[in-house]
């Protein structure tokens, strides 16, 4: 089946049979083209021979999107692992460069014969897309689902498709002609309009809840974004190098060393980014706690395990920026010095509950560091899981 | 109470308009080839961007330098205005499709990618609003070239989203068409849309502008030095 590389998804995805066929939903006003090149790049990479089906621009400009998104196309291509079938050119009457070319686009029988050219068999096969084909071919929509149909008997097959107002029975029946559904929504969180990616259907199982942010990298591709990631605790603590440690890019507004507005660091660790705000530790900058809290998904508290006497201080650090409703990790930091508590005693002594991971850390030497960022990621899937499970268990 | 008004640029239309297009209108211009509607187009983004607004400008069939070089012409200096203009290139990538965005030109390989055009359109508006600027225009020069790749179902699909979101910006739009290129019912099916028609008939030198809930009201009109004239009367 294709891989997402989204845990979630993919551990779902990978229970249908094989070959079968997904269907990939846009919202109008959002591009799905970089989250499939991505998905079909991934694939091509990992798991075997890709095919890329275009029928509503030049292929150059897929390959073009795909050099942006961090993909080396041309290597794939040369090493028979990604092939491009042109199903555009015949349609606009531009000359094309691609080794398969559809005289016809318009007939679903010419796509499936230059794709059994292309050699299709155990490939894995991206349309791009239905939608395109309805609006430029009409009546396309039972040629289109007959092709798919065709296809999925020797191939693992995935199709684009925008819903630009179509009729609601004709979306329905769209839908059932395939294993599984995805789409990419736009969810307005605090006026900030933000993309998700929602598992609508796997199989049989419906599902209204089973989401995750995403945002598109280029050069990097797909990935799970997470806007807000909170790092707090009290001062000295080494909350600084610890978004340093945590961050591929970082700055710090400080003054002689100690922060007096924020840090901000960009993570980006197997496959999912975060934006990291560290808050300064000093109670005169309580104030602020509270706003630079607004909008975050999670709190990382950074506490040094060798100086207990500040748990105090973390506890109504916890308080003031509303860490106990959010998911919440600590690091317990400067865990290489010699009186340093151990885990469980930083836990007991801060009376967090065993849902709360508490990971040693020696922030300055990224110890721990990695630990802490899978930590941080298991937290924030584990809440979609959770939710997918509770739709799973209702079923 | 009035709806808030976009001037037009052209003093006729406005005072036909009462003043100007209402916020959120979907404005149609028709006319044959050489009516002068892309001028029209052209002088309505030069007065939007002149009155502090900002402005989108999708070109479908002509390179977007060759554009910027035909408002230089009739003093149209988009240079004036950094920052507050989007174009949209639909054309040039036929020739080069290498070419790269930039902050002020975005370009789109095919105007038949509606998922890829939308988002194009709908991010370059709402980075405006972003920024504070809440008073924006949207030029689409022009529908013709999209009628010739998609069904007018398919094209009436892609405008009636796109109209929905200009009018959620209260932006004010102008689309372009050239319906002698065209089957009858497939315009009629797209005018549907139109909160404002202007139509421009070269022959016979008249422009008619009729709006939602106002009489049609005709005018002549010439293509001067600065751009169109309109005047009531012979």
């Amino acid at each position: 089946m294709f891989k997402l590389g989204i845990r979630l998804f993919d551990d779902k995805l990978r229970e249908l049979p094989e070959p079968c066929s997904l269907l990939f939903i846009s919202s109008p006003g959002i591009d799905p083209v970089p989250v499939a090149i991505s998905t079909l790049c991934n694939v091509s990479r990992d798991q075997g021979k890709a095919i890329y089906v275009v029928n509503n621009k030049p292929p150059a400009s897929v390959r073009r999107e795909a050099g942006l998104l961090g993909f080396d196309l041309p290597r794939l291509s040369e090493a028979g692992r990604f092939v491009m079938v042109d199903s555009y050119s015949g349609f606009s009457g531009q000359p094309s460069d691609e080794k398969h070319v559809v005289g016809d686009p318009s007939s679903a029988d010419r796509i499936l014969g230059c794709l059994e050219g292309a050699g299709l068999d155990r490939t894995f096969i991206l349309l791009d897309s239905l939608s395109s084909f309805m609006d430029m071919h009409e009546k396309g929509l039972d040629d289109f689902l007959g092709l798919v149909a065709a296809l999925k008997k020797r191939a693992t097959v995935m199709v684009l498709f925008s819903t630009w107002g179509y009729d609601p029975d004709c979306v329905k029946r769209v839908k059932s002609g395939f294993d599984a559904v995805l789409s990419l929504r736009p969810v307005e969180e605090a006026s900030l309009l933000r993309q998700f990616l929602f598992a609508e259907r796997i199989g049989e199982t419906h599902y209204e809840k089973l989401a995750v942010p995403i945002k598109i990298l280029r050069p990097g591709g797909l990935r799970v974004y997470f806007p807000k990631v909170l790092i707090t605790g009290p001062h000295r603590s080494g909350k600084s190098t610890m978004v340093r440690a945590m961050s591929a890019s970082a700055v710090s507004v400080d003054r002689m060393g100690t922060t007096v507005a924020m840090d901000y660091g960009y993570l980006d660790h197997k496959g999912f980014a975060c934006d990291l705000v560290g808050t300064p530790g000093q109670e005169l900058f309580d104030p602020i706690l509270g706003i630079l809290a607004e909008e975050a998904v999670a709190v990382v508290l950074v506490v040094n395990a060798t100086d207990p006497r500040t748990f105090e201080r973390a506890r109504a650090m916890l308080q003031r920026t509303h860490a106990r409703s959010m998911p919440l990790l600590v690091a317990a930091n400067y865990s290489d010095g010699d009186d340093a508590l151990s885990p469980e005693e930083v836990r007991r002594q801060l009376e967090l509950p065993e849902d709360v991971p508490v990971v040693p850390t020696v922030a300055i030497d990224r110890k721990g560091v990695p630990e802490l960022q899978d930590a941080l990621i298991n937290k924030l899937m584990g809440v979609a899981e959770a939710e997918s499970r509770k739709e799973e268990g209702g079923k | 109470m009035i709806a808030p008004r976009s001037k037009t640029g052209i003093d006729g239309i406005d005072a036909a308009l009462d003043g100007g297009v209402r916020s959120g209108s979907f404005c149609i211009i028709s006319g044959p080839s050489l009516s002068g509607r892309e001028l029209l187009a052209q002088q309505f983004f030069f007065a939007g961007l002149s009155s502090e607004e900002a402005g989108t400008f999708l070109t479908t069939k002509e390179f977007m330098g060759d554009v910027v070089g035909q408002m230089a012409e009739r003093g149209m200096e988009l240079s004036r205005f950094p920052g507050r203009h989007v174009f949209i290139d639909s054309y040039s990538p036929q020739s080069d499709p290498s070419l790269q965005d930039t902050p002020e030109v975005k370009y789109v390989a095919s105007v038949a990618d509606f998922a890829k055009l939308s988002n194009t359109i709908i991010t370059a508006m709402t980075e405006f609003t972003s920024r504070g600027i809440f008073q924006q225009r949207l030029v689409v020069d022009s529908i013709d070239t999209v009628l010739m790749y998609v069904s007018a179902a398919g094209v009436y699909r892609f405008l009636s989203y796109l109209r929905a979101k200009v009018k959620g910006l209260k932006a004010v739009s102008f689309l372009l068409i050239q319906p002698d290129l065209h089957e009858e019912k497939d315009v009629k099916t797209i005018m549907q849309l139109a909160d404002v028609l202007i139509e421009m008939d070269p022959n016979s030198g008249i422009l008619s502008v009729a709006q939602t809930g106002s009489p049609k009201q005709t005018f002549r009109y010439r293509i001067g030095d600065k751009g169109i004239e309109v005047w009531k009367g012979e």
